[in-house]
């Protein structure tokens, strides 16, 4: 019986889009093996792909779709999901704060709806719709910079009048604010996070290379985080 | 290009963890309503997990509107339509299903007399027999479905004027997706595949009677009778039995039409392919399924011997929802949206049939099913 290692390509955009008036945008992708959760619980890293092929198509067809290129068809049926368009447009409205009847997050949503995936299907995801998520998350991060209170509930003390480099001297506070806001409120405080807050750590201090505007950086804090697998995935 | 290295969450879980209350509630909660908690409902619902009530921390998942607006919704929504896309606007049909889950009514009265639709206080476009302005209103507007004051039960024939209201099956939502050209035999096999999960080539049965198939079809395909012995009879004389149960609706011009003095061409087309075949000239009908591997559907209402017959299509809804497959089937579409089982395999067919269980024990509530369900994929 044929088993295949579970690797998976994954992307993620760690910068605003360069239609909004920070940041920039890039794809980034990560390849390496993961644990499966099924059900709940751990699950091997290997898949049975007699199993997978029973699910309506081969692997030869996902890789004649290109498919493999952009995820690893060995996440099918794993028992999670991306987030469709409905979802993460409600998912992004309660974790920012912002109302999804906001007029400028819903016309982003009305023209990015398509482009969100429809399907929980993690083996049919595309880039384009990664994208989609990513700039849906920028203008909802950029909404929530407008509200003094939800800034506040989303980046904690941040110094936003301070210039780029002293607020973020110490990133680890507003680091720790964001995503105890959108992956789990005491997510930061878990020893399995240390290294995800190493990496967010060291996309600061990459956003800040060349950035005067501390809500640039902020909010391309904001929209990485926002629209990470953290999010999408449920 | 940097490569950002961040460890892949999964609903917020970090890898390799157990998960704790928190990670269940947090997985719950986005499985029911497709939305993370708010801390406050995260707290309460991890809370009761700790106490051991899993069951009681995903009903209070489901009082948050993403479980009517976004998850029930979705799951009904590409019921709608042939392309079964979930992109499509609001209508009838998908809001009778959010009302009947909302008000914990028993999805058996999804063929009844009932519908739901915006109040009159909300000032939207009224009902309508020929657009779907008032839920486009409805859904534009951001009106909440959990609302009672924004989103009310009516009887169907008083928005209609229809003679008789089979809910979903006289909706406007269902008639513009099923009953729009064709010969009404769609509509069944909508049903069939949504309400019992046999799609309508898993029905095949050439062993029962096929004298109720109708003019329409060749008796000899491609001049081989053996292609519809063996093949067109089989789907053909189930169906043509109990399709005349559609024999007054028809979709014209975007108007959901139901005239009982009138059988539209459409059920007598093409009648000169086989002349003796049967004419539809009443919504009378007859279900041979209840004989031959069919009968595993498990027909309720079956007299206990002789044919089981009814008429129009009110009766086929009692029929459809009077069957052992309706609670397995419900069950499998729950396990699907809520815990993104496939429902091919043996372990969540046994699921379904256990959910199925509790369902029907329970009144067939939607939002009980949907809760339990999500204690089944929760984590542990």
């Amino acid at each position: 019986m044929l088993r295949l290692k579970i690797t998976h390509t994954w992307a993620l955009l760690t910068c605003l889009m360069a239609s909004l008036t920070f940041g920039c945008g890039d794809l980034l992708r990560k390849n390496g093996s993961k644990t499966v959760r099924k059900n709940g619980q751990n699950a091997e890293e290997t898949v049975n792909a007699e199993e997978f092929e029973g699910k309506g198509q081969t692997l030869e067809e996902l890789e004649d779709d290109g498919i493999d290129e952009v995820m690893n068809p060995a996440l099918v049926d794993t028992g999670v999901g991306f987030r469709n368009f409905d979802q993460i447009n409600q998912s992004y409205s309660s974790l920012t704060g912002v109302p999804s009847d906001n007029p400028v997050v819903a016309q982003a949503f009305l023209d990015l709806r398509g482009s969100l995936p429809f399907k929980p299907t993690v083996a049919t995801i595309t880039p384009g719709q990664v994208s989609a998520y990513t700039k849906l998350a920028a203008f909802y991060c950029d909404e929530a910079a407008k509200d003094q209170g939800l800034r506040s509930a989303i980046f904690g003390n941040l110094d936003f009048n301070a210039a780029p480099a002293q607020a973020f001297q110490n990133p680890a506070p507003v680091v720790a604010s964001v995503v105890n806001r959108f992956f789990r409120p005491d997510y930061a405080g878990l020893a399995e996070a240390a290294p995800d807050l190493a990496e967010i750590e060291s996309l600061v201090q990459e956003i800040l290379v060349g950035k005067t505007d501390t809500s640039a950086v902020a909010m391309g804090l904001c929209t990485a985080v926002l629209s990470s697998a953290g999010v999408t995935l449920y | 290009m940097r490569r950002l290295a961040l460890t892949i969450l999964l609903a917020g879980m970090p890898l390799g963890a157990v998960a704790d209350e928190i990670d269940q509630a947090i997985r719950m909660h986005n499985r029911l309503t497709g939305t993370p908690p708010s801390p406050a409902v995260l707290e309460q619902m991890a809370g009761l997990i700790s106490q051991g009530q899993l069951k009681e921390a995903a009903l209070l998942a489901t009082e948050n509107e993403n479980f009517l607006r976004v998850t029930i919704k979705n799951m009904v929504t590409p019921w709608t339509n042939e392309e079964e896309s979930n992109l499509t606007p609001l209508n009838d049909y998908t809001a009778t299903l959010i009302g009947i889950t909302r008000d914990d009514l028993s999805i058996k009265s999804v063929f009844t007399d009932i519908t739901y639709v915006g109040a009159d206080t909300l000032g939207l476009p009224a009902y309508s027999n020929g657009n779907n302005d008032h839920y486009e209103a409805f859904e534009a507007g951001g009106f909440e479905y959990s609302d009672p004051q924004s989103f009310v039960q009516q009887p169907q024939t008083l928005l209609t004027g229809f003679e008789v209201g089979a809910g979903v099956l006289t909706s406007r939502g269902f008639s513009a997706a099923y009953y729009d050209a064709g010969t009404n035999r769609l509509p069944f096999a909508h049903v069939a595949a949504t309400y019992l999960c046999r799609p309508i080539e898993k029905l095949h049965d050439n062993t029962r009677p096929k004298s109720w198939i109708r003019q329409d079809v060749s008796r000899a395909p491609g001049g081989d009778v053996n292609q519809y012995l063996a093949k067109c009879s089989g789907c053909h004389g189930l169906m043509d039995g109990l399709t005349p149960a559609f024999a007054h609706n028809d979709f014209v011009d975007g108007e959901n039409i139901y005239d009982s003095t009138n059988i539209p061409a459409k059920m007598t087309r093409n009648a000169d392919v086989f002349p003796d075949g049967r004419r539809i000239d009443s919504d009378a009908w007859v279900n041979f399924m209840t004989e031959g591997p069919n009968a595993n559907i498990g027909w309720l209402n079956a007299p206990p011997q002789g044919l089981y017959q009814g008429q129009g299509v009110v009766e086929f809804g009692e029929m459809i929802v009077a069957t052992e497959a309706l609670a397995p089937c419900m069950a499998q579409h729950a396990l699907k949206q809520v815990c993104l089982m496939s429902g091919n395999s043996e372990e969540d067919q046994t699921l379904a049939l256990e959910l199925a269980a509790d369902f029907s024990a329970n009144g067939y509530v939607m939002r009980d099913l949907f809760a339990t369900a999500a204690t089944k994929c929760a984590g542990e």
